[in-house]
């Protein structure tokens, strides 16, 4: 088990550095080489100018070099410099420098850290039981009207953009009828009850609409499973259909559900834009977007970077989570 | 442990089984079931009719291809079938309990205490994901009130009993970890650790090889002289009914067209679907220059069977019964008279001598 | 509906492949075998990750671990031997569907080990393969004249406004009512797919079949249709089959030779009555002891019955010496430290036994009682 797991984190390392590598090369080096220098000068920059803001940037030095510096700040830290001089410092783990804002990425992606984590995690509070819930009562009375009721509302939601139904919602549930308040974001630090409030709203309509996906999958699986030869057997032990249903069915089907929710959480985790922008709160989806707009490499290369990370962390998760229940699968 | 077992040469391959007891005590009593699925395309028929008993320490093969309604018919004595998609009518008498219409409780409190079912593919029969110990346990108390650490030692003892090698240490390990004969030991040792009346064994050794189908068969013969259970075995292996059964039950588009002993059956049937069977299977001893005789055709459709006699669109003999009956009239599953026991569903007024003069010749 | 493949296997002589035929009984009468196929030494190992260490490590699975036999013109060998015994490898080395790790196989005198798929295109039209899963080998959305058609088009041997003609040429001959060269194969039964699948192999006139478990999908009845097709087209188009099963009762009915195998070798080959009346290997005679056997009840007494006891075990790290010792009961230390070679048999070269301790046992499988 520690060598599956250490085999596992070095293969997340590698995958990892490969993205390092990768993102540097894309931001920093080629046609986008410049981007920093135009960025900070304005686009009627002369070719002078830009030359002079990236020999005191330090960004005209060799790519290797360059690239170096990037990993050391990624490992150590480093110090900001221009023509020479210490302007700024940025911490381990460096995800590069944001010259306009003159603030480290890091830092930036710390702010916004707490707002997504909340969001995604909180919402997998809901959609998680939910959509397993839902699925196994449609997969167990498949055709009653109740499996016909909730497979077409999940068709029909899950048919509908997200950003629409997020956006109705929040106009309806907590604007017009009031069932929910309002949606915001507090430091948890600062005050837990506000910091909850804050929330409600976000993770009961993120979570509804993410548990109707996995309705249908779960009902897949679980209509998949009730037919299957063990679940025969089991039935013909003379245990009761619950246990049959709970015990032995729900434990093959959770290891698919598992993976897709692992896959879908380190995806969230890399940005959800719109239930951001729609409750107004600032995650890291925000953090992107708005650097996009202002062209903020640094800071692109830094959420590329944070998102990929969480994606190789989630899958390396699942897996791990698929041997806890999955015993076929030990060591492989 | 011998690698070989040898009887004394000589020793008659009849005495395979024991005699039969003529004394011993009905545990089953099936009579003119019947069960049917509602589809969209219709209503499936897939057993008409059925009706044998099976007695105590005996076994009966119920034999039959696919779509024949043997499985079927197997799994509503255990209440298997969706009672929402299936309608099941007629009589099962298990034990003296009366089991069309009764409910899941009254079949859970059965399942696996009186009657248990074994399946043919012991590789998705057994949970992948729980411990093998763990599962035949689960059956234990199901039906006793025990503590889990002595429903634990008696699933060792059963994987003992069924020649697991290490049953404390294959008690803890999952499926995947067993070989495919393994994991069929294991699910026998899960089918008897109540001590049931009644096993079922649904083509228990189709999925395995030959040298390990020995193996089970041996081990189900041994066990049943050990716990005296009832066992129907489903099949569509003659050779196998020819080594493990008492008693055969031959069906044919979900009715039963002969019964008998393996004896009677296998040596002087009186049904041509049951010839047909014979001289289909090339034995290990018959000439080889000449073709197999294969039945013709193909099963008919559940959904639209033939009027009369189901068999009769693939029947070499239909027309040596007068008047067309065989389309017309549906052959009732009559006793041969003299023969207690012996049954067989046929308008042909002398099969015997018919298989006497036209089909065993070719058999051998 | 075996009346109709009779008279459409007769009707197949005119259809130009009689001479082949003739050929074929040449073979009959005189052992005077003009060899098609030769294999020798042929390997197949299938690496499998191990993972215990920090960097996962590659085994070998060694499906086929140094198999040679040949095949005649017109002669139908049998492959027979359990699950993982390598049997279904060999037919997919020997259609070169896989690659062999190493060893040759010769196909009248070429060299077919290591083609490449371009230099392999000819070949291809002589070895025909059959399939066991009458379900999975056809594609489900070609329609049946698509299915036949396609080799004969990728060949080009008919001219293509002759194909469909010819593909219900070929749909008669196995027993299939032409007019349905237009349906979809989920529109036939499980026996009448396979022969479909038979009349795609016959449709490039091959001269060797390798027929992987063709029967074994299907019901008993269905089984012995499909196999008096079998014969029909041996004796009629004189094709060469290897025949790979595990029934040994139609592995006897259908096949003149028959190879054993056991855990990726051969342990045992020999004509027809040296395997099933004069075996001598073990494991030859334990496989056939433990067949179950319908005479039982006809009053048959066989001499004694074998039981192996235990499981085969595992190709990743076969046993050494012979690979039967495991579970043998003659097993002594020359059999864990010298692997037996195919040796002959006493002045009969056709019949070749790999044991130390050979020894002919009679009789086990009895025969029914005359009376």
């Amino acid at each position: 088990m520690i060598v599956y797991i250490a085999r596992r984190l070095l293969l997340a390392i590698s995958v990892l550095f490969a993205t390092i590598v990768l993102t540097f090369g894309l931001f920093f080096t080629g046609p986008a080489k410049d981007g920093v220098a135009y960025q900070i000068c304005g686009t009627k920059c002369t070719n002078q100018k830009v030359h002079d803001i990236n020999h005191s940037l330090g960004l005209d030095k060799p790519v290797v070099e360059q690239f170096g510096t990037y990993v050391k700040g990624l490992v150590a830290g480093r110090d900001i410099t221009n023509d020479g001089q210490v302007t700024g410092h940025c911490d381990a783990p460096c995800l590069g420098w944001s010259y306009v804002q003159s603030q480290s990425v890091t830092d930036q992606v710390k702010q916004v850290m707490p707002v997504t984590f909340a969001i995604v995690f909180g919402g997998m509070f809901i959609y998680i039981p939910l959509g397993l819930l839902l699925g196994v009562v449609c997969g167990r009375n498949r055709g009653s009207p109740l499996d016909r009721f909730l497979v077409g509302a999940s068709q029909l939601i899950s048919a509908t953009p997200y950003y629409a139904i997020a956006l109705l919602l929040n106009l309806y549930l907590i604007f017009t009828w009031k069932v929910l308040p309002a949606t915001g974001y507090t430091p948890l630090t600062e005050s837990p009850g506000t910091w909850f409030k804050g929330f409600i709203a976000i993770w009961v309509i993120f979570g509804l609409f993410a548990s109707m996906t996995y309705v249908r999958y779960v009902r897949a699986f679980m209509i998949n499973t009730l037919s299957s030869d063990f679940v025969r057997t089991a039935r013909s032990k003379g245990i009761s259909e619950r246990t049959v249903v709970w015990r032995h069915a729900l434990r093959a089907t959770i290891a698919p559900y598992l993976t897709l929710i692992g896959v879908e959480v380190a995806l969230q985790l890399s940005g959800s834009i719109f239930t951001e922008q729609v409750f107004n709160v600032r995650g890291i989806g925000r953090l992107g977007l708005d650097a996009i707009s202002t062209n903020d490499l640094p800071v692109i290369a830094g959420t590329v970077l944070v998102g990929a990370t969480f994606i190789v962390l989630g899958n390396l998760l699942v897996d791990l989570l698929y041997v806890a229940v999955d015993p076929t699968v030990k060591l492989t | 442990m011998t690698q070989t077992t040898t009887p004394p040469a000589g020793e008659p391959g009849t005495q395979r089984r024991p005699p039969l007891d003529p004394n011993a005590p009905v545990v089953l009593t099936v009579e003119d079931l019947k069960v049917q699925f509602p589809t969209e395309e219709g209503l499936i028929s897939a057993v008409n009719g059925v009706s044998y008993q099976v007695k105590a320490g005996q076994t009966l093969a119920i034999v039959g291809e696919s779509g024949s309604g043997k499985s079927v018919s197997s799994m509503a004595i255990m209440g298997l079938h969706d009672p929402k998609r299936s309608r099941i009518g007629g009589s099962i008498k298990l034990d003296g309990q009366e089991l069309v219409g009764a409910s899941q409780a009254e079949f859970r409190k059965l399942r696996s205490a009186t009657a248990a079912m074994i399946f043919q593919d012991p590789q998705s029969s057994l949970h992948p994901f729980k411990k093998v110990g763990a599962q035949i346990a689960e059956a234990y108390l199901a039906h006793h009130k025990v503590s889990k650490s002595v429903a634990a030692k008696r699933a060792v003892e059963m994987l003992d009993r069924v020649g697991v090698p290490n049953p404390d240490r294959r008690a803890k390990q999952y499926p995947f970890e067993f070989s495919g004969g393994m994991r069929q030991r294991a699910m026998i040792g899960l089918g008897l650790v109540n001590d049931p009346k009644l096993l079922i064994a649904d083509e228990p050794t189709t999925a395995l090889d030959v040298t390990v189908q020995a193996q089970i068969l041996d081990l189900m013969n041994d066990l049943q002289r050990e716990f005296g259970s009832a066992i129907i075995m489903i099949t569509h292996d003659l050779a196998v009914v020819a080594e493990v059964a008492d008693h055969v039950l031959v069906m044919y588009a979900g009715r039963s067209v002969e019964h008998g002993t393996a004896q009677q059956v296998l040596a002087n049937p009186r049904m041509p679907y049951t010839w047909g069977l014979l001289s289909s299977v090339p034995s290990l001893t018959a000439d080889v220059g000449s073709d197999l005789k294969p039945i013709p055709g193909n099963p008919p459709s559940l959904l639209n069977l033939p009027g009369g006699c189901s068999f009769r669109p693939r029947c070499a003999y239909s027309d040596r019964v007068p008047d067309n009956r065989c389309a017309t009239e549906l052959p009732e599953f009559l006793e041969v008279p003299g023969e207690p026991g012996r049954l067989s569903r046929c308008h042909l007024a002398d099969p015997a001598a018919i298989f006497a003069d036209e089909v065993a010749p070719n058999l051998e | 509906m075996t009346d109709n493949t009779t008279d459409a296997v007769e009707g197949a002589g005119a259809i130009d492949i009689s001479k082949r035929a003739e050929e074929s009984v040449v073979h009959e009468s005189q052992r005077d075998r003009e060899v098609l196929l030769t294999v020798k030494d042929l390997a197949k190992h299938f690496p499998v990750k191990e993972y215990s260490g920090l960097f996962p490590k590659t085994l070998q699975t060694r499906a086929v671990d140094g198999v040679s036999f040949d095949l005649a013109k017109g002669e139908t060998l049998g492959l027979v031997g359990e699950s993982g015994c390598g049997k279904t490898t060999t037919g997919r080395l020997v259609t070169r569907l896989l690659e062999p790790t190493s060893g040759s196989i010769e196909f009248e005198g070429r060299e077919i080990a290591h083609l490449k798929e371009k230099a392999l295109r000819p070949m291809r039209r002589d070895i025909q393969m059959i399939f066991q899963d009458p379900y999975g080998s056809l594609n489900p959305r070609f329609t049946v004249s698509k299915i036949i058609g396609a080799p004969l088009e990728i060949h080009g041997l008919v001219p293509k406004d002759k194909i469909k003609a010819r593909v219900q040429e070929l749909l008669e001959i196995v027993g299939l009512n032409p007019e349905h060269v237009n349906r979809y194969p989920n529109e036939f039964s499980g026996g009448q797919r396979q022969r479909i699948g038979i009349a795609r192999a016959l449709a490039v006139e091959p001269k060797v079949v390798v027929a992987d478990e063709p029967v074994s999908a299907l019901d008993v009845s269905i089984q012995a249709q499909v196999m008096n097709l079998m014969s029909q087209l041996r004796r009629d188009l004189g094709i060469a089959f290897v025949f790979i099963a595990h029934d040994l009762g139609i592995v006897r009915h259908f096949c003149d030779r028959i190879a054993v195998m056991y855990l990726g070798k051969i342990v045992e080959v020999g004509d027809r009555e040296d395997i099933y009346e004069k075996p001598q290997h073990p494991y030859t005679q334990a496989l056939l002891s433990a067949a179950p056997d319908l005479n039982v009840v006809r009053g048959a007494v066989p001499n004694e019955r074998i039981r192996l006891i235990g499981d085969v075990p595992s190709p990743i790290d076969p046993p050494s010496g012979c690979r039967f010792r495991t579970r043998c009961w003659k097993a002594q230390e020359i059999c864990a430290a010298e692997e037996p070679p195919l040796d002959p048999e006493d002045g009969k070269p056709s019949h070749t036994i790999a044991c130390h301790f050979p020894e002919v046992k009679t009789n086990l499988v009895a025969e029914a009682d005359a009376s």
